[in-house]
């Protein structure tokens, strides 16, 4: 008989800490609105949706990592180098660079996966590493400046308006949130992302290949960031150093507090998404209201704490790793 | 260790008073109202559920009851936390050790007991050895407290954990501990286990100890006094010397227990003209095992056998793919299998059940559902994208949650579950895997006999339907029962194959003659 036996069965009530983070997003969204009836138009929600894609198609990559209980540091210096080499080749490829850029992001996921699995790195030493590496290639191959992009037709790849007066990169975005959830919901492979995060050897031991999901994850996310860099880079029109980096830190914030503990094993795309339309209208919102960045950075901070308390039920956990 | 008892040898030294706890939806303890006296050692048996470890949670301060009293030493007890309740001198050994094995022997010995050696805010932490080692050495325990606990094996690793609920009283200067014992010899071979009960009972002199055990030989044999407890309700008291192990497991189940527990009528005959599923040659690793050769038949019940230590285990994990033998060959269904991995066992249709069900056999925070469909996700999936077949899957879980009588909602999160639920989740996430090999490594250990029970049943049944099981295990009884042939291992080799007919089984003594 074990300690755990007369644990309580778990209540099915949907508990209090789920509806915080929402009364938190209308409470924001009210807060904003009623001081700037404009935050609320049409074209803000637009631009508060173009704003969020490049984070939110990074981190639905990074959410499949921390399900199972790895991490990538490198995420931020993927967007830069992959966005470098997409940039660098439209001269010669014109828009279809945008494919280098995600194989070239595709790569280095691989490499990652590569460097976790046959190297038996943990993927949080080895993925700074590999940061380094790439924001000093990056830097290198750019001459330390940024380039330019003039390519109208890779411009619109973000900018244009296939749907009239959506911008292309919110359906970009939408597709590969889609693209995660039926991932995660449908495939075996979402299925063995949980069960890793939820214990590698019983996985393992019940013929999960690890080695060969922790690979396959790494190069799917490296492809989404890939995706990610080579659209900033049109966002941006231009390639600059280190122009992913503000992504690094804030892609895990909004998974972790989305509901995936850093542990894996549970959570979801959805609360990922949550996690950044939160952070989104909270930078939107506090450009509107006029404040300087150091203010805004502050506010970010405490909105994280504040979001990744409420997320998630962690009242049976001893401690947070 | 003061000697010194206290005047009056048969009062009551402790007291529960309509004690009462509720966790939502079950009812852990129905007041309970228990007492032990000075020097007893009080048995308590219960199926799983029955409350016991939640009883001796109450007791030990790890949770509050929501009413009723306890009494120690005559005084009204009630202890906000464990801790509190070691200064009290009641002190428990887990289940689960609660040892820190990357600690040394000496700093778990203190553990959240430090500042007794604090000098100017620092440990003085050749004190403590010191302190450690004359306890040690009182308690004629052959242990080095400067040495790195995870050195020593489970067996040793639970007389410290004993040994440290009497340094605990003893540095509060409480001369007879109250020591909870929750199946401290759940993990333990027959022969270790009476080395600790010799060693527990020799104790008993200085302490009173509450002594929880799932063995009813053991509580017979061990206790003054035998507490039963079902559905959180104290059915019975008895002593051992005025009743039998049947009387407890009436009380206990509320049934008779039957005739023949591992179904030895339904064991197939003539197993040898069966087909060899695997064949075993000359397997060798220095230091583990060595030249072992075997086969195993469609359908059969293989028993392995062997004291700790004997490579029984190894042998296990080996036919697994865990790990690699320097020499020797295994042939599966015909296939001879090099370099074996857990994947290529697992593509020819072997399952393994480890020993160590919390870290090798289920996924605590993940659903029922998900640990049940996890061996057989390979075979639900389909087109080049691996989508599963989600209404295939539910099937299947919806049949193995019927099959094995898993009794729990397969959204249940399997931390939620008792251990017999959990192992049968375990064992049924295999057996509804097409498989042609299951390893049983000690299946049954730590769970209730009523699990048991249906445990056995199920693999007499699997068996039945041409499943080949190698089973492992160091309960003898269970072996004898249940193979058709048992080989017996010692220092890593086969020391014997004993058949087991149904109607000539071996008995205990003639094993151990074996393995020893």
């Amino acid at each position: 008989m074990g300690v755990v036996e007369s644990m309580p069965r778990k209540t099915r009530n949907i508990p209090l800490s789920k509806l915080l983070t929402p009364a938190l997003l209308i409470a924001m969204l009210l807060f904003f609105g009623v001081q700037y009836p404009t935050f609320l138009a049409g074209s803000s929600i637009m631009n508060l949706l173009r704003q969020m894609s490049i984070r939110v198609i990074a981190a639905m990559g990074m959410s499949m990592i921390i399900l199972m209980g790895s991490i990538d540091v490198s995420v931020g210096a993927t967007l830069t180098f992959s966005g470098t080499i997409a940039a660098l080749s439209i001269p010669l490829l014109g828009w279809s660079a945008i494919f280098l850029g995600i194989i070239t992001g595709s790569v280095i996921g691989l490499s990652n996966g590569f460097i976790a699995t046959r190297l038996k790195i943990p993927t949080f030493l080895s993925t700074i590493a590999v940061m380094g590496i790439l924001n000093g290639a990056s830097a290198l191959i750019l001459k330390g400046s940024p380039f330019n992009i003039t390519s109208k037709i890779y411009l619109d790849i973000t900018k244009g308006h296939l749907i009239p007066n959506v911008s292309n990169i919110i359906p970009i975005s939408i597709s590969v949130i889609l693209i995660t959830i039926f991932i995660l919901r449908k495939t075996m492979f979402g299925r063995s992302l949980y069960l890793i995060g939820g214990d590698a050897y019983v996985s393992q031991y019940a013929g999960i290949n690890v080695p060969l999901v922790q690979i396959l994850a790494f190069t799917i996310h490296g492809t989404f960031a890939g995706l990610a860099g080579s659209l900033q880079a049109s966002v941006l029109e231009a390639a600059c150093p280190f122009m992913g980096d503000p992504y690094t830190l804030s892609v895990i914030a909004v998974v972790v507090m989305g509901g995936i503990p850093l542990s894996g094993g549970k959570g979801g795309a959805l609360g990922t998404v949550l996690g950044t339309v939160l952070i989104t209208i909270l930078a939107s919102g506090m450009n509107f209201m006029g404040v300087t960045p150091e203010v805004r950075d502050v506010a970010m901070g405490f909105l994280i704490i504040l979001g990744a308390s409420t997320t998630q039920d962690r009242s049976r956990e001893i401690s947070i790793k | 260790m003061n000697d010194v008892k206290e005047s009056s040898e048969n009062s009551v030294y402790f007291e529960t008073v309509d004690v009462d706890k509720k966790y939502p939806g079950v009812h852990a303890v129905n007041k309970i109202s228990l007492k032990v006296r000075m020097n007893e050692i009080l048995g308590i048996a219960g199926e799983n559920g029955a409350g016991k470890s939640t009883l001796l949670k109450l007791i030990s301060g790890v949770e509050s009851p929501d009413s009723g009293e306890m009494f120690l030493r005559g005084q009204k007890y009630n202890p906000p936390n464990f801790r509190e309740a070691n200064i009290f001198g009641v002190s428990m050994v887990f289940q689960e050790q609660n040892l820190i094995p990357n600690l040394y022997v000496y700093e778990n010995i203190f553990l959240s007991h430090e500042e007794q050696f604090k000098r100017f805010g620092f440990l003085n932490r050749s004190r403590m050895i010191a302190e450690a080692s004359k306890y040690l050495k009182s308690f004629d325990i052959d242990v080095d407290p400067a040495k790195s606990m995870s050195m020593y094996s489970f067996q040793e690793r639970q007389m410290l954990e004993i040994t440290r609920a009497f340094v605990i009283a003893d540095m509060y200067g409480i001369e007879t501990p109250l020591i909870l014992l929750d199946e401290p010899t759940a993990g333990l071979p027959d022969e270790e286990r009476d080395i600790l009960l010799k060693k527990i009972r020799s104790f008993s002199a200085h302490g009173v100890l509450i002594f929880v055990s799932h063995r009813l030989s053991e509580l017979m044999n061990f206790c003054d006094r035998i507490a039963i407890l079902k559905d959180g309700q104290l059915v019975g008291e008895l002593t051992p010397e005025t009743s039998t192990e049947r009387d407890i497991h009436s009380l206990m189940v509320g049934r008779e227990l039957s005739a023949d527990l591992y179904r030895v009528k339904e064991q197939k005959e003539d197993i040898d003209q069966e087909d060899v599923v695997m064949k075993v040659e000359g397997l060798t690793t220095k230091g583990e095992y060595e030249s072992i050769s075997f086969e195993l038949r469609k359908g059969e019940i293989l028993g392995i056998g062997g004291i700790l230590g004997s490579g029984k285990k190894e042998l296990g994990e080996l036919l697994f793919g865990i790990g690699k033998p320097d020499e020797g060959k295994i042939t599966i269904l015909g296939n001879t299998v090099c370099n074996a991995t857990i994947n290529k066992m697992a593509k020819l249709g072997i399952g393994y059940v480890p020993a160590d069900r919390k870290l090798y056999g289920i996924i605590n925070v993940l659903s029922v559902a998900w640990n049940l469909s996890l061996p057989s996700l390979k075979t639900l999936r389909y087109g080049i994208l691996g989508i599963l077949n989600s209404r295939k899957e539910n099937e299947l879980i919806e049949t193995a949650m019927s099959t094995f009588r898993v009794k729990a909602s397969k959204r249940d999160i399997c931390y939620s579950l008792s251990g017999g639920n959990q192992q049968k989740v375990v064992i049924a996430k295999w057996m509804i895997k097409n498989l042609s090999i299951l390893i049983l490594d000690n299946p049954t250990r730590g769970i209730d006999v009523g699990a048991k029970e249906e445990i056995y049943s199920f693999i007499r049944q699997m068996s039945k339907n041409g499943l080949s099981i190698i089973l492992i295990s160091d309960d003898l009884l269970e072996l004898i029962g249940l193979s058709s042939r048992m080989i017996i291992m010692k220092d890593g080799k086969i020391s014997k194959i004993v058949s087991a007919n149904p109607d000539s089984k071996p008995t205990e003594e003639e094993l151990v003659r074996e393995m020893v």
